[in-house]
This record gives structure tokens, sequence and C-alpha cells, in this order.
């Protein structure tokens, strides 16, 4: 399970880091906005993003709407991690295809409980 | 604006020229008027120029967005932003001070117990304990075990809370940046302005300096623009489980 943390701060790549490797996801790589991202996600191998919103740059949503118009990326699961907690923005996001949405500041409960969602429907839609 | 003031000169000149005629004909009463047109004009481009640093100054005002009842949206205000910095900065503080004066007795606890063990433990190698002695001795080991299990287990937690809590560095930058952002449009405005009551004093008044406004809208205005912690704004959702009630409302 190889994982891209897109955020523009590093402090929160790595809290995020550290919380995926306590879920016992070890093998992350980090970007620091949607530009960087896309190319290395493209580059292949990525099984999941975990992306901020707010960034310089590329928007963690471009950068989401991108990956789904991406033929070989679009089903790429894709976590928010975000402070942007507006109604219309929750709907935008949801509408260009997130797979989960978590609010800045989150807890380690939150976040773990949003990851083992996605990863399980991935699991039961796969088998 | 070069041919504007060009042409206000030459029409200066015409007109210049015809209170002359006017006064060589004798006719004081139409050069008269005629003055007191200029001095009209002047005032009219003076009313121009202060009604244009009126607009740069409000404009200015709208980017600081302090201007919160005429937009409605306490989001915008600034003091409430770095009130939310303070509140974020001093509750993270607290919570790792707190995790980490909870997690040094834990330590000391572990590190008492072992160190007393420690030496019943050297006296059991040098065989210098009792049957009794060594029951015991075995009884308070298993307890130890048992204890450094559910112990370690909570230190490992506080840690991870403590890296937790560190997000605030993500949260408090975002809005100090966005601030940044905001002093800096106002600070280029009110130079314009600066720029535009210099005119006014160089200038007779007759000319018409057109110095670009800038546009307070020109701005993307998209309802989801990113726009970094929002404090007590009407359409941000307060908690995790807000956000999931609308995922779930949306079919998530």
């Amino acid at each position: 399970m190889k994982i891209l943390i897109v955020d523009d701060f590093s402090t929160m790549r790595r809290i995020i880091k550290n919380l995926l490797r306590d879920l016992g996801y070890t093998n992350t790589q980090e970007a620091d906005d949607g530009k960087t991202a896309l190319p290395l996600l493209q580059s292949g191998g990525f099984d999941f993003l975990v992306t901020d919103w707010n960034m310089p740059g590329m928007t963690g949503i471009d950068l989401l709407k991108a990956v789904r118009a991406d033929e070989k990326l679009r089903k790429l699961p894709v976590l928010m991690v975000t402070a942007e907690a507006k109604r219309d923005q929750i709907v935008e996001a949801a509408q260009a295809g997130v797979n989960g949405y978590v609010v800045k500041p989150f807890t380690a409960a939150a976040l773990k409980e949003k990851i083992e969602k996605i990863f399980e429907r991935i699991e039961a839609n796969a088998g | 604006m070069e041919s504007e003031s060009h042409a206000n000169d030459t029409q200066l000149r015409a007109q210049a020229e015809q209170v002359l005629a006017n006064l060589a004909n004798g006719d004081v009463e139409d050069a008269v008027e005629k003055l007191l047109n200029f001095n009209d004009a002047r005032n009219d481009s003076l009313y121009q120029q202060i009604g244009k640093i009126t607009r740069g100054l409000h404009d200015a005002i709208i980017h600081m967005e302090l201007n919160n009842e005429q937009l409605g949206q306490s989001e915008r205000d600034v003091q409430a932003r770095l009130r939310y910095v303070i509140d974020l900065t001093a509750s993270a503080a607290n919570r790792t001070m707190d995790l980490a004066e909870e997690a040094m007795p834990i330590a000391t606890a572990l590190n008492t117990e072992a160190t007393r063990l420690q030496s019943d433990w050297e006296k059991l190698g040098k065989r210098e304990l009792s049957g009794e002695e060594f029951r015991r001795l075995y009884e308070r080991m298993s307890e130890f075990l048992g204890y450094s299990v559910t112990e370690s287990n909570r230190l490992y937690e506080h840690c991870h809370e403590i890296v937790l809590a560190q997000g605030y560095q993500d949260l408090s930058g975002q809005i100090i940046s966005k601030i940044m952002d905001m002093l800096k449009r106002t600070e280029h405005n009110l130079v314009h302005l600066l720029a535009m009551a210099g005119s006014m004093h160089s200038e007779h008044g007759l000319k018409h300096e057109i110095i670009e406004t800038i546009d307070a809208k020109k701005e993307e205005q998209r309802s989801t623009r990113a726009e970094g912690p929002l404090p007590d704004s009407e359409n941000t959702l307060k908690s995790q489980d807000e956000v999931d009630d609308l995922l779930s409302s949306l079919g998530f």
C-alpha cells in the first residue's frame, strides 16, 4: 500500500505520516501541492491519496478533479484532510468524487475511521 | 489619459483667448462669467479626485476585509481570525504540556519499580534470596510486566497525541498567510491612494489624472474558493459529525 500525502505545510504532512504509520501504513511519499503531486501520481504505483484543499499552485480540489479526469488514475481513492469546512465546498468535493472528507483539526480516531472505511469499501468492490 | 489632459489644455487655452478677447472688447461681464467657469471646472476636477480617493479607501477597507457590516460575514473579520490563532496556539501548547505532564510520572513510576526489581534480580543471580523472597520477587515481576505493557502503551498514546496537537501550525499558518495577503493588497491600494492625493497637490486641478483603482471584485469569487480556517462562520460546519451528516445526505 503506497500512499501520497499532499499538503503545503510540512508539519501537517509529518502528522499525517505519523498517523498512517501508526495504522500500519509505512510506505508514504509527500508532495507540497497539486502541481507536484500530479506527476508523481501519474508516474504510477500509488494506491491512495491523502490531500489538503488550500494549497498554492494547484489546490486539492483541482488535484482531485485532475485525478478523476485521468484515465489511469480515476479510480484512485482520495481522502481530503482540510480546514475548508463550508457546506458548498464539501458538496463540491463529493460531486468531484472524493472518497472521504476529514476536517482539521481532526482526531486520530476520526482519521483512522475514514481511512479504514475507504479501504473496506475498496476491498468489498474488489471482492 | 494623455489625450484627455491634452484636450483639456487646448480647451483651456481657447477659453483664455476668449476671455482676453472679451476684455479687449470691453465685455467684462462675459469675461467674468468665463473666469467663474474656470473655477467651476477646477472644483469639478477636485471633487472627482476626492471621489476617487474615497473609492480607493473604500476598496482598501474591503480588501482589508474589516468591514463586516457591509459584507455581513464575520468570517471575514481579521480580528476573529487572529483571535482564533491565539486560541489555537494556546490550546495546542496547553494540550502538549498536559500530555507531557501526564507522561512524566508514568515514566518515573516505571523507572522506580524497575530500579527496585533490578536490585532484587541481582540478589537472585547471586543466590542471595530465600524461597519466600523468591516467590515474592516472582509475583512482583509478573505484576511489573503487566504494568509495563499497559503503561508503555499509555506513554505511546501520549506521544501520539502530542504529535497530533502540532496540527495548529498548519491551521494558524493558513490564517496568517491569508492575513498577510490581505495586508499586501491593502498596502497596494493605499500606495495608489497616496499617488492620487499627490497628483492632486501637484496639479492645478484641471488635469484629470486617471489612476487605476484596483477592482475589489477582480479576484475570483467562487463560493468554494479555498479560504483556510474560518472561525464562527455561518456556512462553516462545526464538527466532523456535521461533515459526515452532510456527506451521508449526499449518498456517501
